[in-house]
């Protein structure tokens, strides 16, 4: 024995290799300093007092202390005195903010997506130095010499600048009262926006205003009063929302004209109260399914995107099926709504790494190619192999429809609800292009986006296996002593196909389908570019 | 006689074994749900996991593979129902089931 300094401990049990490098919840991380030996465990071991049977845990009454890292690394250190003890946290939280901190050491901010690098690598990993004489909690925690040595990337924190900026003008609203936040023509970009952004926003009740005002009914007095919040964030650079925007409960009036969007988040529907929605002059080509639940209690402001459009169907045709469809039973004076379901597109059918298995494509915006016939759609149950260019790749064996999630979605959906209590974590999504990748950046998207539903089974899903595009169209009927009566101009085709609204939905196995709806689904022409 | 031997029907169960040498018993039929694994015990290839009935995943540990072969008989179970129960995961062994996921070809 050569070093009889160190006590001895049974050996750390034999562990495959592939065990060190990946480690399920347990981050992997990399850190500069020269560790003796392998490290299985970022978190640090945590133990108590009553662990060591010093004589000074019972000098001083019956404190049971937490020690956190190697039992070794304390033996010889000074006991940590009581107040120490009692504020110890978790470092890693503490330091997490760290970079993004203002000058003043506010560490109000949350981690933003660009900073998680902090989030995980800062949690150093019990190492066996003796040098040190504090136990390693106390290293650990952010002290004011540590926050400057730190690394921090000047595009990081420039960021971190800007997120807090945005973060303050929300604050300075709610502070000053006003319920009309105003973020317009700022060129605030999607780094600008984290997920936490809106988090006070989406905590925020106004007390209630009490007025000596005899007229009033004592009872609404004192009642909360909703508060109706206005926020404008038109004419920015933003590609996509986080999720968590719209968990703002009282939200009625939401600008986001004059942005880059592609895609409005299915979270949306969350905003129950929102009474104004102006997506104009975005890049979107459609619109999700939620928002035309909402169309009835909503404005919505739409012209300036790029929608899909329907290949133009003959006036005869479409006569005879508007009358199949409106001149019956189906227009109730009892319906309250007035969104119509007209058709729909074919189904393009995935695999959960994302690649697409169906001889159907969707058409990309901008590209005037894939105009797929509608007779090409392609019916994947049980008995039909499926085609393809991947067909080499993913192996050529009949692909079953089933409703049972594959193996990688069970582990996305795991790993989202394992995530949803923590900040957000933005995976990159990387240029690889295996499983495990292509996963972790779609439950990062997910968790972005607050979530998406089934639109046949309900259930919630991390990667889409079936998508299609399927036709509404907002119908204002008169009501007359007769009944309803549907507007005789939108019998014919041409204008019908100026008020189709394009919505993707998403099917989370391939059975959940539309088939059955619709005899034959729509010919669906690519927005131009 | 041993000519009939190749063409007699395969076992109905097959033995899967993880890098640390448990070994698990499935229905030929689960495993159907992996397309890798069911080339390798595809008896026109003349492999000799399809002779012996038994795969060894050397990059696979047994806590990984347990759970894949739970997720067999779940597939099994399941495939042609219209109400399927979810399947818990931990989440730390996510990772690496997806690795084996990754291997194994089991995104469909």
């Amino acid at each position: 024995m050569d070093d009889n300094e160190e006590p001895t401990l049974p050996l750390m049990p034999k562990l495959p290799a592939s065990f060190g490098t990946v480690n399920g919840r347990k981050r992997a991380f990399q850190l500069d300093t020269t560790f003796t030996e392998p490290v299985y465990s970022s978190d640090l071991g945590v133990f108590s007092s009553d662990d060591d049977p010093g004589l000074d845990n019972y000098a001083h009454g019956r404190h049971k202390r937490r020690y956190q890292g190697a039992w070794y690394d304390h033996i010889h250190a000074p006991a940590p005195t009581a107040e120490k003890v009692s504020d110890q946290v978790t470092p890693r939280k503490a330091i997490c903010n760290d970079v993004l901190s203002t000058p003043n050491g506010q560490s109000s901010v949350p981690p933003s997506s660009g900073s998680t690098w902090t989030t995980w690598s800062q949690t150093s990993p019990p190492s066996s130095q003796k040098t040190t004489s504090l136990p390693a909690w106390a290293q650990m925690s952010p002290s004011s010499s540590q926050r400057a040595t730190l690394p921090r990337p000047a595009n990081i924190s420039k960021q971190a600048a800007r997120v807090q900026d945005v973060i303050q003008q929300i604050d300075d609203c709610i502070d000053t009262g006003m319920d009309t936040i105003d973020l317009t023509d700022q060129n605030l970009d999607d780094d600008c926006i984290i997920p936490l952004t809106f988090e006070k926003l989406s905590k925020l009740r106004l007390v209630p205003h009490v007025e000596l005002d005899l007229n009033h009914p004592v009872s609404e007095k004192y009642l909360h009063k909703d508060s109706k919040i206005k926020l404008l964030l038109s004419n920015n650079a933003l590609t996509r929302l986080p999720g968590t925007l719209f968990s703002v409960e009282n939200l009625t009036t939401l600008s986001l004209r004059g942005n880059d969007l592609t895609e409005l988040p299915p979270a949306l529907g969350r905003c129950r109260n929102l009474k104004e929605l102006n997506i104009a002059y975005n890049k979107l080509t459609h619109l999700p399914f939620e928002v035309i639940e909402m169309i009835p209690n909503t404005t919505i402001y739409l012209y300036g995107n790029k929608l899909y459009e329907v290949e133009r169907r003959s006036e005869e045709e479409w006569a005879k099926q508007w009358h199949a469809r409106f001149s019956g039973e189906e227009v109730g004076k009892s319906d309250p709504a007035r969104v119509w379901y007209l058709g729909r597109g074919p189904v393009q059918l995935t695999d959960t790494g994302g690649r697409i298995c169906s001889s159907y494509t969707l058409p990309a915006s901008g590209g005037a190619g894939n105009r797929m016939q509608t007779t090409s759609e392609q019916i994947p149950p049980s008995t039909t192999r499926h085609r393809g260019q991947h067909q080499q790749s993913t192996k050529s064996s009949p692909a079953l429809a089933t409703r049972v999630p594959s193996l990688a979605e069970i582990c996305a959906r795991s790993m989202v609800v394992a995530s949803q209590s923590e900040p957000y974590v933005d995976v990159p999504a990387g240029d690889a292009l295996d499983l495990v990748s292509r996963t972790c950046s779609a439950v990062s998207q997910s968790l972005y986006q607050g979530g998406q539903w089934c639109a046949i089974c309900k259930t919630p899903f991390v990667t889409a296996r079936a998508q299609w595009i399927e036709f509404y169209i907002r119908l204002d009927f008169s009501e007359s002593s007769a009944g309803v009566v549907v507007p005789r101009s939108l019998s014919n085709w041409q204008t019908v196909g100026e008020y189709l609204l394009p919505s993707l939905r998403k099917g989370c196995s391939w059975k959940c389908v539309p088939y059955g709806r619709e005899p034959e689904p729509w010919s669906i022409i690519p927005p131009r570019p | 006689m041993s000519a009939f031997n190749s063409s007699a029907p395969p076992s109905k169960y097959v033995t899967l074994v993880s890098s640390e040498g448990f070994e698990f018993v499935v229905l030929r039929q689960a495993t159907y749900c992996s397309p890798t694994i069911k080339k390798m015990l595809d008896p026109n290839h003349q492999w000799a996991e399809a002779k012996a009935g038994r795969c060894v995943f050397p990059e696979i540990s047994g806590v990984v593979l347990e759970k894949v072969v739970e997720y067999m008989q779940y597939w099994y179970a399941y495939r042609e129902k219209e109400d399927v129960p979810d399947m818990h995961i931990p989440v730390d062994i996510c990772l690496e089931l997806l690795q084996a996921a990754d291997f194994l070809g089991m995104d469909q």
